[in-house]
């Protein structure tokens, strides 16, 4: 049986906040494990910030729907936003193995997504972005 | 955020509490200046009341290392959790950051 958390913010930082907290509330009622809530809490932060940070190129109040869908084997997270179409998985990676003085900050957070998420889809349709982040809750994957 | 602030020796220790992300980095950071502003040269930063750390955050720490790095200072990460570093693994930090596992090998490693 999947278990369902929905949820819709406004495209201010303080927003943040709150998916933040409430994301804390459904974890701990259903139990999820410290690595899932811990990759799943920066993935948000860094999606979300995005969006409302770079997404717009007006200053009018837009929504973002996000809904969590949990069953026995993973976690996934739906985010709906009527932002510039901006798909993650096209974005290129950074070069983490450049040195102290060159290191690069921009795409960083984008590239921790793609590490700690099980899977990434994305697709733009009716105007919106739609980012699916999987989490697996097997095992093998929750170190 | 809360962050706790001590002195050991020849070093600042500081203790932020949750986490450093897209809403507190900000005040970490301005935390981080401060020290900075009073010619501080040893700054550990103890993270074993942190959860996690997102990109804003790291990009603070590299701040906070370059600048120390200019003065011959030390910037020392201790005590992060293993979800924390593997968050520096994957970014390419773990190299290039003076990590130790508690705030008084940190305090070792400066004195």
């Amino acid at each position: 049986m999947a278990t369902e958390l929905l949820l819709q913010l406004s495209n201010n930082r303080p927003e943040i906040r709150n998916l933040r907290n409430r994301f804390d509330i459904f974890a701990k009622d259903n139990e999820l494990p410290a690595k899932v809530i811990h990759d799943v809490q920066l993935a948000l932060d860094e999606v979300v910030t995005n969006i409302v940070e770079y997404g717009y190129d007006d200053d009018d109040k837009h929504f973002i729907d996000i809904k969590f869908i949990l069953n026995e084997k993973s976690l996934k997270i739906i985010i709906i936003d009527d932002a510039n179409p901006y798909n993650i998985l096209d974005k290129e990676n950074p070069d983490t193995s450049l040195s102290f003085e060159d290191k690069p900050i921009g795409g960083l957070g984008i590239y921790l997504v793609k590490h700690l998420m099980t899977n990434i889809d994305y697709d733009y349709r009716d105007g919106k972005n739609h980012l699916l982040l999987t989490k697996s809750l097997t095992e093998g994957d929750i170190n | 955020m809360d962050i706790n602030e001590s002195n050991s020796g020849n070093a600042v220790i500081i203790q932020p509490v949750g986490r450093i992300d897209t809403n507190t980095s900000t005040e970490f950071e301005e935390k981080l200046v401060e020290i900075l502003d009073r010619s501080e040269t040893n700054i550990v930063v103890d993270l074993s009341e942190i959860d996690y750390v997102s990109s804003a955050g790291l990009r603070v720490f590299l701040m906070a290392a370059k600048k120390l790095k200019s003065l011959s200072g030390n910037f020392i990460l201790a005590s992060m959790n293993d979800h924390i570093k593997e968050v520096f693994d994957i970014s390419g930090f773990t190299p290039i950051f003076t990590i130790t596992p508690d705030t008084a090998s940190a305090v070792n490693a400066i004195n």
